[in-house]
């Protein structure tokens, strides 16, 4: 059996009552008066773009600083052990050229052992990226 | 030939890229009615422009989240007259300000501009005498032109109980006009 759900039909409206509210209501906001509003929302508008626009910036930032920082790092490591620089065979790290010893927090780091992890945290700090937003915030 | 005007849906997309202008163009499309819906909640106009501002901010501030897939106003309307409902709990709010001007029409006759006033001020007493709810839903169905649909979406209830409201609210100011003329 076909189940029909019973919805009351929608009224007819009353133009007689419309007017009357319409009445006790006031007159309706001029013109001018409107306009001025659109133009206080317009400002708040630009305003609060314009504050996402740049927290988006600075969330991007943030997102892709440490690797950026850890990426440059890597470069050069990777640079200072193939261009220039050699072990000796104790773990110490010298420079070919000049025969000086390489004297970095990396290679030193690196040398006694530290992981990935820890180098990289003493270098651009931990990984939440809050650690830039605080920098930036007490400059 | 004139382009179409973009629709709501189409407006709200731009917005979400950062289009100011677009959403100045939801905010004119939708203006007039938010603030004649915020009057009604809060008495006044100056406390209704402050409540349509911030219920504007308020969507735009959650408008990354909105599912374009739905319809806009019923969604601003709710935003707008839930702000409101709380604003009239949290503010004191100011007194309404006397902005209806007794601007006589030519040729009435004193005695007639009297009466007329007696009427109006005493269908303004009933229909302030309605639940808010009440009021909202009789205005908003017969000054606005909203459809019960719509404003059950707006209200966040059935559309019956939106007509039955609508209905307590008519018989309630058809008998205060009623009244006057008997």
């Amino acid at each position: 059996m076909l189940e029909r759900r019973i919805t009351p039909p929608e009224p007819k409206r009353d133009a007689r009552l419309a007017r009357a509210i319409r009445e006790a209501e006031g007159p309706a906001p001029s013109a001018a008066r409107l306009e001025l509003l659109r133009a206080r929302i317009a400002s708040g508008t630009v305003a609060m773009l314009e504050r996402r626009h740049e927290r988006a910036w600075w969330e991007w930032t943030t997102h892709w600083a440490r690797a950026e920082v850890a990426l440059a790092a890597a470069a050069l490591i990777l640079a200072a052990f193939i261009g220039g620089a050699s072990t000796n065979g104790r773990g110490e790290v010298v420079a070919e050229a000049s025969g000086a010893p390489v004297d970095s927090v990396v290679s030193r780091a690196l040398a006694v052992g530290a992981s990935t992890e820890q180098v990289m945290n003493a270098l651009v700090g931990p990984a939440n990226g809050e650690w830039l937003l605080g920098e930036a915030v007490s400059r | 030939m004139e382009a179409p005007a973009a629709d709501d849906r189409e407006l709200v997309e731009r917005v979400k890229e950062g289009d100011a202008s677009a959403y100045d163009a939801l905010v004119l499309r939708h203006l007039a009615r938010a603030t004649r819906i915020a009057r009604r909640l809060l008495g006044n106009v100056e406390d209704a422009e402050d409540l349509v501002q911030e219920a504007f901010m308020r969507a735009l501030a959650r408008l990354g989240s909105f599912d374009t897939t739905r319809p806009f106003a019923p969604w601003f309307y709710k935003l707008l007259i839930n702000t409101g409902l709380n604003a009239r709990k949290a503010r004191a709010l100011r007194a309404a300000e006397p902005e209806r001007g007794d601007a006589p029409s030519r040729g009435a006759s004193p005695l007639e501009l009297t009466e007329r006033r007696e009427i109006r001020e005493r269908f303004a007493a009933a229909l302030a005498a309605l639940p808010p709810r009440q009021r909202l839903v009789v205005s908003m169905f017969e000054v606005d032109g909203l459809s019960s649909l719509e404003i059950a979406a707006s209200l966040g209830i059935s559309p019956e109980t939106v007509r039955w409201h609508h209905h307590q609210a008519r018989h309630a100011l058809r008998a205060a006009l009623a009244a006057l003329r008997g």
